[in-house]
C-alpha cells in the first residue's frame, strides 16, 4: 500500500513539563485504512492530532516530521497548512462543553467549512447541514438550535457531522464516542466504516468502538507508542502487557482492572515506563526497550526482543 | 513560565516603591525641614531654603508633601483593610451559610454595587462634615461589595470541594470551618483584592480631598492639590505645588497595583497557535 | 424565560431606586440640627432667615416637620413622584430643573468620551488581546495601566497648565467665551470641550482597552476557537466570527455598567475645567452646603446608572441565545 501519512520520530514537549508529552513517535498510516490510537488520559493522543494540524499552544516545541503526500507538514508555510485544514484534513474535536461556539447555531457551525472552503452559499450549506445531521439521527430542527440547547450526546453527533461535512482525504477524530452509549456507538461505527478512500486517524479509549471501526491499532502509553498491529491480531492476541491488561479490563473479559496509574510527565524515569505496573517485570526493564518488530507487528517490550 | 516571571518582577517593583513611600511616611518628622503647619511667606518659588517652595499661607510644600504621605497612606490602607475585611466576612458568611442569610446579604451587596459610590461619598461627606472619619465612612460604605461577591463565588466553589464536606460530616463547628479552613484557601485572592482596594481607596480619598472634603489641617496629597488648584497655583504656573502631589499619588497607586499583580493563568492548553 | 430574569432585575433596580429616594428622606432628618437647614441648604436657609422669615416658616409648614414621620415620608414620596424636589433661592429655579439642565452639559462630556473610548479602546484591546506575541500590545497595556493610576483631575491639572496656561493653545476654562451665536458659538464650545473631553476619553480608552484585551485573551483559549482554526479559517475570520462576536455582549454590558464611574470621572474634570455641568454644581453645593442640590444630583446620577444597568440586562435578554430554553426531542 502506498503510505500517505507518515510520522517520523515525532516529539512534542511543553516548556513547563520535564518530560515530553509525545516521545519518539513513528508510524506509517496507509491509505484507505482506519488507524486507531488507543491510550489513557495523558498518554499524548490528543497532542498527536494537534501536532499534525500545528494547533498546539505556543508553549509546545515539536521535533520530527509528519509526511503527507510527500510534504513535511511541520515545515510547510502556515498559509499552505491553513488551506489544507478544513478541506484536505478534517478534525472532529473532543466534545467538551465548549467545542462549539455558544453564540452560533449548530447548523451554521456544521456547515461552516462548506461555506469557507468550498464556496457554498449560507442557504445551501444549511441544507447540507440538515442532511448531515439527519445521517446521525438528529432532527433537522437541531440545525437552528444553539449548542447549549442540545444534550451532550447530541452535541457529539453534531461534531461528527461537522467533521464529515467535507470529504477530507485525512480525517482526524478525537474520542468521537465519548459519552455515548451502546446503540449510538454502533451507529457511529457504521458511519465511520463507510469511509473507504480516506485515511482515518482516530483517537479513542473506547475499545468496542475501536474493534468495530479500526483496521490498525496503535497503543500509546505515557507518551510512547508501545504496540502496533492490525486490529484482528491486536484483539485476539495482544502482545504488550499493558495491552493485555487493557483488554482484560473490559466488561466482557471480566473487568479485571490493572493496579496503579500511568506515571505523569514529571515522574517518568529511564527505562520502560510501564515497568512499575508490569507483571512480567525483569531487570532488563530498567533500560528503555526499542520498538521491536515481530510477525508484522511492533511492540516496545523486552519480552519480544529477538 | 514567562508570565510567572513578569508577575513576580512586577510585585517586587511594587514592594520597592511602597517601601520607599512607607519609610517616608514613617520618617516624615525626621525628614521634613519644617513643621508643615508653620506659616511663613506665601507663594515662594523653589529655593535652597524651600526645595518645593511655599503654598498660599507660606507653609513649606516639601514638608506638607512628606507629612501628606502619612495621611494619604493611612486613609488608603486603613480603608482598604476595612473594605477587604468586611467584604471577606460577608462573602464567607453568605457563601458558606447560604439560604436566607445569603439572600439578604446578596440583596444588600447588589444595592451597594449599583449605587454610584463617588456621588454618594460626596453627599455623605457633606453631611458629616469633613475630616478623616467621614472620609473613611464615605469610602468604605459601598466598596466592600466587590470583594464580597468575589469571595462568595470562591467560597461556593470550595464548599462543593470534598474536604469541606468531610469536615462537616465529622461535626466540625461552622465558625471553625469558616475561619480555620476557608480563610486560608481564599487568602491569595483576598490579598490581591486588598492591594487593589488600596488603589481605589487612595483614588477616592484623593478625589474627596481635592473637593475640599478632607481633613482641614492634616493635609493628604489630595488636599494639597485642592489648595494648589483653588488658590490659583495652577493658573500662576506654580508647577512645584501641583506636580509633586500628582506624582506621589500616581506612583503610590502604581506601587499597590503592581503589588496586586496575580499570577496569570498559564492554561495555554487550548490556545491556538497562529 | 429570559424575560423572567429581566423582570427580576427590574425588581432589583426598583428597590435600589426606592432605597436612594428613601435615603434622601432619612439623611436630612437623621443628622443633628434643624432639619430645615438640611432640606433647604445652608445658603438658602440663612438667607431666608434674615430676609424672609415668614417664607421660612411657610416652608417648615410645607415640609410638615411637626408631623409624624410616616406622614412626612408619604408626602415626600408624593412630591418626589410629582418631580418637586424643592426650590433653590440661590439659583432662582426649581432644584430639579437646575440639576437636569446641568446634567445635559455633563452628558455632553460623558457620552462622546465613553463612545470614543469604547471604540478606540475596543479596537486596540482586540488587537492586543488576540495576538499573543504583540509587543505593541504589551507596551500599550503597561501604558494604560499606568494611566489608570494617575487621578484624572491630576492629569487634567497638568495638561491644563501645559496647554492652556503656558502654550495658550486651548482655553483655560469655562464652557464658552460668551456672546457668540451660531457656528461661532458651536466652535467655541467645541474648543472648550477639547481638553476635558480628550482626558476623559483617554481614561475611557484605557479602561475599555483593558476590558477588551482581557475578554479576548480569555476567548482565545476557548475550545471553539481551536475548532475554528482546525477548520482552516483565517485568523481574521476567527477573530471576527468567533472572537469578537463572543466578546461583544459582555463588552457592551461592561460599558453600560461602567457608566456610573464615567460620570464620577467627568464630575472631577468639570471642576478643573470650570465646565458648567453637574461637577461644578456639586462642588458649589458642597461649599455652600446646599443639601437639596447634592441629594438630587445623587438621585439623578443613580437613576442614570440604573437605566444603563437595565439597558445591559435588556441587551443580554434579547441577544444572548444561552438564555433560551433547551431543545426537546420530539
Amino acid at each position: 500500500m502506498i503510505d500517505m501519512l507518515r510520522f517520523d520520530t515525532l516529539r512534542v514537549a511543553f516548556t513547563q513539563a520535564q518530560q515530553p508529552a509525545l516521545d519518539d513517535f513513528s508510524l506509517v498510516i496507509p491509505a484507505g485504512a482506519k488507524t486507531m490510537i488507543i491510550g489513557e488520559t495523558g498518554s499524548g493522543k490528543s497532542v498527536l492530532l494537534l501536532a499534525l494540524l500545528r494547533l498546539l499552544p505556543a508553549s509546545a516545541s515539536v521535533s520530527g516530521q509528519i509526511w503527507f503526500e510527500g510534504k513535511d507538514l511541520q515545515s510547510i508555510p502556515d498559509e499552505e497548512l491553513r488551506r489544507l485544514r478544513g478541506a484536505t484534513f478534517s478534525y472532529i474535536p473532543q466534545s467538551s462543553g465548549s467545542s462549539l461556539n455558544p453564540l452560533l447555531t449548530v447548523g451554521f457551525q456544521v456547515g461552516e467549512t462548506l461555506i469557507e472552503k468550498h464556496g457554498y452559499s449560507r442557504r445551501s450549506a444549511l441544507a447540507e447541514s440538515m442532511r448531515l445531521l439527519e445521517q446521525f439521527e438528529l432532527d433537522r430542527r437541531v440545525a437552528t438550535c444553539y449548542p447549549h440547547q442540545l444534550s451532550g450526546g447530541m452535541r457529539q453527533r453534531a461534531l461528527i457531522a461537522m467533521g464529515m461535512a467535507v470529504s477530507p482525504r485525512l480525517l482526524l477524530a478525537d474520542e468521537p464516542t465519548k459519552g455515548l452509549d451502546g446503540r449510538l456507538v454502533d451507529d457511529i461505527s457504521a458511519c465511520f466504516c463507510r469511509f473507504r478512500q480516506q485515511i482515518m486517524l482516530v483517537v479513542s479509549h473506547d475499545l468496542d468502538f475501536t474493534e468495530q471501526v479500526g483496521n490498525f491499532v496503535s497503543v500509546l502509553y505515557a507518551g510512547q507508542q508501545i504496540e502496533y498491529g492490525c486490529k484482528a491480531d491486536f484483539f485476539t492476541q495482544p502482545l504488550h502487557p499493558y495491552s493485555q491488561a487493557l483488554l482484560a479490563a473490559r466488561p466482557r473479559a471480566g473487568l479485571k482492572s490493572l493496579l496503579g496509574f500511568a506515571p505523569p510527565q514529571s515522574q517518568r524515569q529511564t527505562g520502560c515506563r510501564f515497568r512499575e505496573r508490569c507483571l512480567f517485570r525483569r531487570e532488563q526493564c530498567e533500560v528503555m526497550p526499542d520498538l521491536f518488530e515481530t510477525r508484522g507487528r511492533k511492540v516496545r517490550c523486552w519480552l519480544y526482543a529477538d | 513560565m514567562l508570565n510567572l516571571n513578569f508577575a513576580l518582577r512586577d510585585r517586587r517593583v511594587g514592594v520597592a516603591i511602597l517601601a520607599a513611600f512607607l519609610s517616608v511616611a514613617v520618617l516624615a518628622p525626621l525628614l521634613s525641614p519644617y513643621d508643615p503647619h508653620a506659616m511663613g511667606v506665601p507663594y515662594l518659588s523653589p529655593s535652597s531654603a524651600h526645595w518645593l517652595g511655599t503654598n498660599d499661607i507660606g507653609q513649606d510644600i516639601l514638608s506638607e508633601l512628606l507629612y501628606g504621605a502619612r495621611i494619604s497612606l493611612f486613609i488608603g490602607i486603613t480603608a482598604a483593610a476595612i473594605i477587604t475585611l468586611v467584604g471577606m466576612m460577608v462573602g464567607i458568611v453568605a457563601g458558606y451559610l447560604g439560604g436566607k442569610t445569603d439572600w439578604i446579604l446578596m440583596a444588600i451587596c447588589n444595592v451597594a454595587m449599583v449605587l454610584p459610590s463617588f456621588p454618594l461619598a460626596i453627599v455623605l461627606a457633606a453631611y458629616l462634615g469633613g475630616g478623616i472619619k467621614s472620609l473613611m465612612i464615605s469610602i468604605c460604605l459601598t466598596a466592600w461589595s466587590g470583594t464580597a461577591l468575589v469571595v462568595r463565588a470562591s467560597v461556593l466553589q470550595l464548599r462543593s470541594a470534598g474536604f469541606i464536606r468531610t469536615l462537616e460530616a465529622m461535626g466540625a463547628n461552622s465558625v471553625r470551618i469558616m475561619f480555620w479552613h476557608i480563610v486560608p484557601n481564599i487568602s491569595g485572592l483576598v490579598l490581591v483584592k486588598a492591594a487593589l482596594a488600596v488603589c481605589s481607596a487612595m483614588l477616592a480619598e484623593a478625589g474627596l480631598s481635592f473637593l475640599g472634603l478632607g481633613a482641614e489641617t492634616e493635609k493628604s496629597w489630595g488636599a494639597i492639590l485642592h489648595y494648589a488648584f483653588f488658590r490659583n497655583g495652577v493658573f500662576n504656573g506654580y508647577w512645584w505645588w501641583y506636580l509633586p502631589p500628582v506624582l506621589c499619588i500616581s506612583l503610590c497607586i502604581t506601587g499597590f497595583m503592581l503589588l496586586g499583580r496575580s499570577r496569570r493563568d498559564s492554561a495555554s492548553e487550548h490556545e491556538v497557535r497562529s | 424565560m429570559r424575560f423572567r430574569h429581566l423582570a427580576l432585575q427590574m425588581v432589583k433596580y426598583t428597590f435600589v431606586a426606592w432605597f436612594v429616594i428613601s435615603l434622601n428622606f432619612v439623611l436630612p432628618r437623621l443628622v443633628p440640627g434643624d432639619p430645615l437647614i438640611h432640606l433647604l441648604g445652608e445658603a438658602d436657609y440663612y438667607y431666608l432667615l434674615l430676609a424672609e422669615p415668614a417664607a421660612l416658616e411657610a416652608l417648615r409648614e410645607k415640609y410638615g416637620l411637626g408631623d409624624p414621620l410616616v406622614q412626612q415620608y408619604g408626602s415626600y414620596l408624593a412630591s418626589s413622584l410629582r418631580g418637586d424636589f424643592g426650590y433653590s433661592y440661590q439659583f432662582a429655579r426649581p432644584v430639579l430643573e437646575l440639576v437636569l439642565f446641568r446634567l445635559r452639559w455633563t452628558l455632553l462630556l460623558v457620552v462622546p468620551a465613553v463612545a470614543l473610548g469604547a471604540l478606540l479602546g475596543g479596537y486596540l484591546g482586540a488587537k492586543a488581546g488576540w495576538d499573543r506575541e504583540s509587543a505593541v500590545g504589551r507596551h500599550l497595556t503597561a501604558v494604560f495601566i499606568l494611566i489608570n493610576s494617575i487621578p484624572p483631575y491630576g492629569l487634567a491639572l497638568l495638561l491644563l497648565s501645559l496647554l492652556a496656561f503656558w502654550l495658550g493653545v486651548l482655553p483655560v476654562g469655562g464652557m464658552q467665551t460668551g456672546g457668540l451665536t451660531g457656528w461661532a458659538y458651536i466652535w467655541d464650545i467645541g474648543l472648550h470641550l477639547v481638553l476635558p473631553l480628550s482626558i476623559l476619553t483617554l481614561y475611557k480608552t484605557a479602561y475599555h482597552f483593558l476590558i477588551m484585551q482581557s475578554l479576548l485573551d480569555g476567548i482565545r483559549r476557548e475550545e471553539y476557537v481551536l475548532t475554528a482554526a482546525a477548520k482552516g479559517l483565517s485568523q481574521e475570520k476567527i477573530l471576527w466570527r468567533h472572537g469578537l462576536r463572543n466578546a461583544l455582549l459582555p463588552y457592551i454590558a461592561t460599558i453600560c455598567m461602567q457608566f456610573g464611574y464615567a460620570v464620577a470621572g467627568a464630575l472631577m474634570l468639570e471642576i478643573v475645567f470650570s465646565w458648567d455641568g453637574m461637577g461644578t454644581l456639586v462642588y458649589q453645593a458642597v461649599l455652600s452646603k446646599d443639601f437639596p442640590v447634592l441629594q438630587l444630583s445623587f438621585l439623578v446620577i443613580s437613576f442614570c446608572v440604573i437605566a444603563m444597568n437595565l439597558l445591559a440586562d435588556f441587551l443580554y435578554a434579547v441577544l444572548d441565545p444561552r438564555l433560551r430554553g433547551a431543545y426537546v426531542e420530539s
